[in-house]
């Protein structure tokens, strides 16, 4: 049996199973060994077990990635997110048990810079722990982010906040675009240098 | 002091402060005035109390697997609590139950803050 025909059958068989990721499984396997607290023969099939029946009973959709990550910016994007936890968590406290009328706040649009689904997420997920924001909507066709900003009176205050998500998007676009500088460049991005599909959709913002 | 009592200290100080901060969170929920302010008390104490108290009791057990489910169980908070708190929401909000007072889209996109700063 020659290399070409074994590779043949091999992938005969493979189109036979359903597809299941290898690194699914692999996760998956993990968290259930974890979840169980000891590692031993036991746990490790059960969990490939469990794992295995869970990749085939409700598989995802692929998801395309085109992500390039970058060591500096990740490490950038982790450590000024752990201080910006803190951060808001110290200021919400405060504001929720400090004396005297209680914080309100505004709902407010931005526009996001990227059209990647994930980064989107990603910066949204993010903006929800640091200071001053959580998500309320998104919608990812006209990268519009809809947010909640407590403790904001004035314009001046909205705007400080729209900037600080910005930031914050950079921050995830630096650590994990492969290109971050397409987007971010305000030069670039107004030359339609980012491709044909998101030109097409306006933003049509309430008056 | 040994290197145990320290962590043991340690680890008792993150888990006082990660309570503290839950008991903020929970004020907050009681305390603010609508329904996004609370989501703010919801999300963001409660995040960090959940966590510090995942490592307060992590230092204080010190065994191998048990800390891998501490980091599981932190790792999935930090996952869910602002998709849960999104979620929420967005549910109030197209529900309209944010008052119109509180809605100010503000700037359109693109404009110039051209005024001072402070």
């Amino acid at each position: 049996m020659t290399g070409a025909d074994r590779q043949r059958g091999r992938r005969g068989v493979r189109r036979l199973l359903p597809p299941v990721s290898p690194w699914g499984l692999l996760w998956l396997t993990v968290v259930w060994v974890l979840l169980w607290g000891s590692l031993n023969v036991l746990n490790l099939l059960g969990g490939l077990l469990v794992a295995l029946l869970v990749l085939v009973l409700f598989p995802l959709p692929r998801v395309d990635l085109h992500l390039r990550v970058r060591p500096l910016g990740l490490l950038v994007l982790l450590g000024r997110f752990l201080v910006d936890l803190v951060r808001a968590s110290v200021e919400v406290a405060w504001l929720s048990v400090r004396p005297g009328p209680v914080a309100t706040g505004v709902v407010m649009d931005l526009q996001l810079a990227t059209d990647d689904p994930l980064l989107q997420t990603l910066t949204a997920e993010m903006v929800s722990l640091v200071p001053g924001s959580v998500v309320v909507e998104l919608d990812p066709g006209s990268r519009v982010l809809t947010l909640h900003a407590l403790n904001v009176r004035t314009r001046h205050q909205a705007e400080q906040v729209r900037h600080k998500v910005r930031a914050q998007e950079a921050r995830v676009l630096r650590a994990l675009h492969p290109d971050p500088a397409s987007v971010l460049d305000p030069r670039r991005h107004r030359n339609g240098s980012r491709g044909a599909g998101p030109e097409t959709t306006t933003t049509q913002e309430a008056p | 002091m040994t290197v145990v009592d320290v962590l043991d200290v340690l680890g008792l100080v993150c888990l006082l402060l990660g309570a503290l901060l839950c008991l903020a969170a929970a004020i907050g929920l009681l305390r603010f005035p609508d329904l996004l302010t609370r989501m703010h008390a919801g999300t963001k104490p409660q995040v960090l109390g959940v966590l510090l108290v995942i490592l307060g009791v992590g230092l204080r057990s010190r065994s191998g697997l048990d800390i891998g489910m501490l980091v599981l169980i932190g790792l999935f908070q930090l996952l869910t609590i602002p998709a849960g708190s999104h979620m929420v929401g967005r549910a109030g909000f197209r529900t309209g139950q944010i008052a119109p007072a509180h809605i100010h889209l503000g700037q359109r996109d693109g404009e110039v803050d051209d005024r001072p700063e402070g």
